[in-house]
């Protein structure tokens, strides 16, 4: 008797719909993770932030993804540092464990902006102090104000946004790079009260070599350009450069060096008096440059032509050499100085080991020596929080993920984690009372040269279409364009993207919603006989949001 | 009689049953492939239409603006440097694809078998090496201070010559197209390689009957024959030229300045470093017309010489 044969065609509609299962199955959130993508950008701004979280209950089960740009094999102890204080968090909340999203820096923003649109961004994302801004009026991120005006379980102070350097006030600035006048992040490896510099990492013995006391590094532009012209005459790379960061950073060591208070000058003193927080000096830069009253101010031909002098002592071809290969020039010996981060300390402690001697010096300011306009100080400490993590706008969706996530920050942020974290890492802290590693100490500016504030420097170059001023400025720095049809072209592009911010802050969208929502808080507040300094603050914020609105309104044209 | 019509009612039924049944099992078989065809290929060419003739940063609502960003894409000169560069890339593309067509060539008369597969596996072994590899030993080879050329062009004695190479505004397309050394295209061979193998056997001895010479069997005989193939390896390459960014990405991110931008990559940078979606949806129906009416230029000037042959 023959077998019975299988029918191909209820075989084939089994094999099709196991392949639908297994292409559903993939999406199927585990626990803990955004339950569906989110909603598309909401027309109207947020409502009021959500009322300030309860702690993490047992026992349901979370997976709270991090995404961050150190991973485990970056050269920083910054990975090992947040892997601590996650490990730390789950022997006290078991339920709750963590997962690192890595991705470096050179592509990140590319990755998380697909993530966004397609939902699957993780809980918490390490930003850069300029992406704030853009995700919070693009509604994707979870507006903290509530959760920082409750007390934290892991600290003593009243509220938590009480237990930062510089407390409030440091925040006011983060509340003006966005429509909703909230704040979007926690603030980490940064400290607001300090004046932290990006420093020169210099190799002593090249130093030597070419006839310098490496004991004593230069202070002053003159004499870093002396000691860079003594590197190139004895045929060392004076200063290794890339064709990526390199551009920005080595423009910031000019151009932040220029301009202090320079916006000041196209407005009421009203607007510019000394209780003017820095949100104002953001609106007034915005407003500037879209009125085109930033185009060619009296100090950019000194302050460029430094810059392109100072690009004559970067190695051959640098606008070839990718970011990774800068560090490599001068790790082995081939390059005298490179600039980098505190973050990159204990990594190039460990590449360099003893190959060499090795030190760091801040970077040199220009004083009148060199140019009439330069300020001759660093930039003071900010006073402003800048640089942390930010929380996904989804986890509204799900209450009892989104109290274990604003929970574990509030840990994240603990003295005991900061200190335990900084050990570890070889970083700052934005927490008060968390002590400064040894090893970095040396990149703090001197506190008595540190005092230069709203400083305007190179804005009108570096708020401009960030895919195009990179090349335009490689083009200024090689000589293939004037220094006048540079200084044109930089200031069309920072000009129209400031159009936009300018236009959407005094739109519909803009402070309008936010002083609304202000005075029907300050109404609430009243109505509720809250206490009298809390009202107080409530109402210097709405005349302060209705300020800036008549500030914009007054000075753009269009 | 009624039997005989039962049968035959039978008989006309059955073909027609299973005719449907094989009809929905290729269906079944088809659809997961349509199914992700559509979603990930036509869907997506479908929006970036749409989003061209809009203003949208990705998030916020999109604002319709209808033929300002192919207005502002006439006027953007650095989009113009790209397409120049571009078409220096497609005109170095199209040269080199002659070093694969006669490697197939010289491949195909190999009268051993053995050595001509062998031959063929070593041809087929570079392909299992990722192209960021190979793109970031290039990238180690061009380095001035510690790269191989330099270190070569210095051990012999000709320190002078010494270059910057990507650096270099001038030199960095020529040492974009010269990453391809030494040009043989092993996926474009073997497709040469099949087609010469379809031809029929009784065309290469009648050549050599008449006496062809090797050069004669390549101009008249070989090259004529591959003809179809040789299109068909044509589009990919007007394509990728016209597309393709990830080298320039990965190198120079369009640098010195502009002088390795490409279309491609100035569209890549357009989304995700300006923001600006909707222009550089409008920059890829630009890349699409134009792939589009250069490879049927291309593939109608080869059809007519064909015809003419």
């Amino acid at each position: 008797m023959l077998a019975k044969k299988t029918n191909p065609f209820w075989l084939t509609l089994l094999c099709v719909a196991m392949l639908v299962l297994a292409a559903c199955g993939a999406s199927t959130p585990a626990a803990g993770e955004p339950t569906a993508a989110p909603e598309p950008a909401p027309e109207e701004p947020a409502a009021e932030p959500t009322a300030a979280p309860e702690p993490a209950p047992a026992p349901k089960e979370f997976v709270i993804k991090i995404m961050t740009w150190h991973g485990p094999d970056s050269n920083t102890g910054y990975y090992d540092g947040y892997k601590q204080i996650t490990d730390d968090y789950t022997a006290m909340h078991p339920n709750v464990t963590f997962e690192f999203v890595y991705q470096p820096l050179d592509g990140y923003k590319e990755l998380l902006d697909t993530q966004f649109v397609s939902g699957s961004a993780p809980h918490v994302i390490q930003m850069q102090p300029w992406m704030y801004g853009e995700y919070a009026n693009k509604g994707v991120l979870y507006n903290l104000n509530n959760a920082y005006n409750a007390k934290s379980a892991y600290a003593d102070a009243e509220r938590w946004i009480d237990t930062f350097s510089g407390g409030e006030s440091s925040f006011a600035g983060i509340r003006s790079t966005n429509k909703f006048g909230g704040i979007f992040f926690v603030p980490s490896d940064s400290n607001a009260t300090m004046s932290i510099g990006q420093p020169m990492f210099y190799n002593k013995d090249l130093f030597r070599e070419a006839g310098l006391d490496p004991e004593k590094p230069p202070q002053t532009w003159t004499e870093y350009r002396a000691a860079m012209q003594a590197l190139k005459d004895k045929g060392i790379i004076p200063v290794a450069a890339d064709n990526g960061r390199w551009v920005g950073w080595s423009l910031g060591q000019v151009g932040y060096q220029f301009g202090e208070k320079y916006v000041d000058q196209f407005y009421d003193a009203k607007y510019t008096s000394e209780n003017r927080g820095v949100e104002y000096y953001w609106d007034k830069v915005y407003l500037s440059l879209a009125n085109g009253q930033l185009e060619n101010a009296d100090y950019y031909d000194d302050m460029l032509n430094i810059w392109k002098d100072y690009s004559q002592f970067w190695q051959e071809g640098w606008t070839g050499t990718a970011e990774a290969d800068a560090p490599n020039l001068f790790m082995t010996g081939q390059a005298a100085m490179l600039q980098a981060g505190f973050w990159d300390f204990q990594g190039y402690s460990d590449l360099i080991g003893d190959k060499f001697a090795w030190g760091i010096f801040p970077v040199p300011v220009i004083t009148s020596e060199t140019s009439q306009y330069a300020i001759g100080k660093y930039n003071a400490p900010p006073n402003t929080q800048d640089y942390g993590f930010t929380v996904n706008a989804t986890v509204e969706q799900d209450k009892e993920l989104e109290a274990a996530v604003v929970d574990f920050l509030q840990y994240f942020s603990s003295v005991e984690a900061q200190t335990k974290y900084v050990g570890i890492a070889k970083s700052f802290s934005p927490v008060d009372g968390v002590p400064i590693p040894d090893e970095i100490k040396g990149f703090v500016n001197p506190s008595d040269k540190a005092t230069a504030v709203e400083v305007v420097g190179s804005s009108f170059i570096e708020w401009g279409d960030g895919a195009i001023w990179p090349g335009l400025s490689q083009d200024f720095l090689m000589g293939n364009i004037s220094l006048e049809d540079y200084k044109t072209k930089v200031a069309e592009l920072s000009r129209d993207g400031s159009k936009g911010y300018v236009e959407s802050m005094i739109g519909a969208d803009g402070y309008a919603p936010q002083i609304a929502a202000a005075e029907a808080k300050l109404a609430e507040m009243q109505s509720d006989g809250s206490n009298e300094l809390m009202v107080n603050a409530q109402a210097a914020t709405v005349e302060n949001l209705k300020l800036r609105l008549e500030m914009m309104q007054t000075y753009y044209t269009p | 009689m009624a039997d005989q019509l039962a049968t035959n009612t039978a008989v006309h039924r059955t073909p027609s049953r299973r005719w449907r049944r094989q009809m929905w099992i290729g269906w079944a078989f088809v659809a997961p492939a349509v199914l992700l065809n559509v979603v990930f290929d036509w869907y997506p060419m479908f929006d970036g239409i749409y989003r061209s003739f809009y203003r949208w940063d990705g998030y916020n609502t999109a604002v319709y603006v209808g033929l300002e960003n192919f207005e502002k894409i006439f006027n953007d000169t650095i989009f113009w440097t790209a397409v120049a560069n571009m078409l220096f890339f497609l005109v170095a593309s199209i040269v080199l694809m002659i070093p694969t067509i006669v490697t197939s060539v010289v491949l195909f008369r190999i009268r051993n078998m053995r050595a001509q597969y062998l031959y063929r596996v070593l041809f087929c072994i570079p392909m299992v090496v990722p192209w960021m590899v190979i793109i970031l030993m290039w990238q180690f080879m061009y380095n001035p201070q510690y790269g191989l050329f330099n270190n070569l062009i210095v051990a012999v004695g000709m320190e002078h010559l010494t270059q910057t190479w990507l650096g270099d505004s001038e030199l960095v397309k020529w040492c974009l197209v010269f990453m391809g050394f030494p040009f043989v295209t092993t996926n474009a061979a073997l497709i040469y390689l099949g087609g010469l193998k379809s031809v029929s056997d009784s065309v290469w001895e009648a050549g050599a009957l008449d006496g062809v010479g090797p050069i004669q069997k390549f101009w008249y005989l070989e090259l004529p024959l591959i003809t179809g193939q040789f299109s068909l390896n044509l589009i990919g390459t007007i394509t990728a030229a016209i597309t393709g960014y990830t080298t320039q990405l990965i190198l120079t991110k369009g640098g010195p300045g502009f002088a390795s931008m490409v279309p491609g990559l100035y569209m890549y940078f357009s989304a995700f470093k300006s923001q600006k979606y909707g222009y550089a949806s409008a920059l890829g129906m630009v890349m699409f017309v134009m792939s589009l009416v250069i490879t049927l230029l291309s593939v109608r000037f080869l059809q007519k010489e064909e015809h003419q042959s």
